[in-house]
């Protein structure tokens, strides 16, 4: 148990906090410009 | 997903200019993420989940709409400090604008369906465009047709869309907002340059 809690531990501290970061920012311009902008499916903008 | 697009071009922009500059490349942080799920969770059981988008009577349409667009102005007020976020929310206010003064949808015109070739059997003027959040609305009916999706791709490019010029907005407020680097001290700079010199 030690041992998997250490191993976890570790590879969570090797993801790196600026990584973290980037992820929740794309993750919220991603979802920001499809919910401000498009909202629509297949064909993009305003277009079905 | 032109605007998807853009998020795409932004981000590869952004990391090789951090690179040509030997700093990490680092955005700035956003705060109340939150919003955004308040904002794209209900949109997407609206416009793209086929089980709940086909039960939403399109009454309804335009309250979520709106509504959904306030949570968004909120996300941008609050980051209002972030680099670009100026023209996020220009972008955002512009298409907020045209979609409540026309009753709580985007207008889009009859020329325009023509013009991308999406066949008359499939639109009808006063009506919904497909699930989307359109509305086809004549040009002389519309109120601030010049902020409505009127916008389209060259023809050349093998794909159909029209777009606002808010849409636009939104484009270059992320492009610019991912490009601007937040890292830029010289400590930072330095140990980056160690990693990626040192093996």
């Amino acid at each position: 148990m030690t041992k998997l809690f250490n191993k976890t531990k570790a590879l969570l501290s090797s993801v790196d906090n600026r990584v973290v970061r980037l992820i929740v920012t794309l993750t919220s311009l991603v979802l920001f410009v499809l919910a401000a902008g498009a909202p629509g499916g297949l064909g993009g903008i305003g277009m079905q | 997903m032109i605007l998807v697009f853009a998020i795409a071009i932004g981000l590869l922009a952004g990391s090789l200019k951090a690179r040509f500059e030997g700093i990490a490349y680092q955005t700035s942080e956003l705060r109340c993420f939150w919003l955004v799920l308040l904002a794209a969770l209900p949109q997407f059981l609206i416009y793209s989940l086929p089980v709940t988008r086909e039960r939403i009577s399109d009454q309804w349409i335009p309250v979520f709409l709106i509504s959904t667009q306030f949570f968004l102005l909120l996300f941008v007020w609050l980051n209002r400090n972030s680099p670009f976020f100026w023209l996020l929310g220009l972008g955002l206010l512009l298409n907020f604008v045209v979609i409540s003064l026309n009753g709580g949808w985007m207008p889009i015109s009859p020329d325009t369906l023509i013009s991308q070739t999406i066949p008359t059997s499939q639109w009808e003027i006063g009506s919904r465009f497909g699930y989307s959040k359109d509305l086809v609305m004549a040009k002389g009916n519309t109120k601030l047709w010049i902020l409505s999706d009127i916008l389209t791709l060259p023809n050349w490019i093998p794909y159909r869309v029209a777009f606002s010029v808010g849409d636009v907005l939104l484009g270059f407020g992320v492009i610019g907002f991912l490009i601007h680097n937040n890292q830029t001290d010289k400590e930072t700079r330095k140990t980056y340059l160690k990693e990626i010199l040192e093996p």
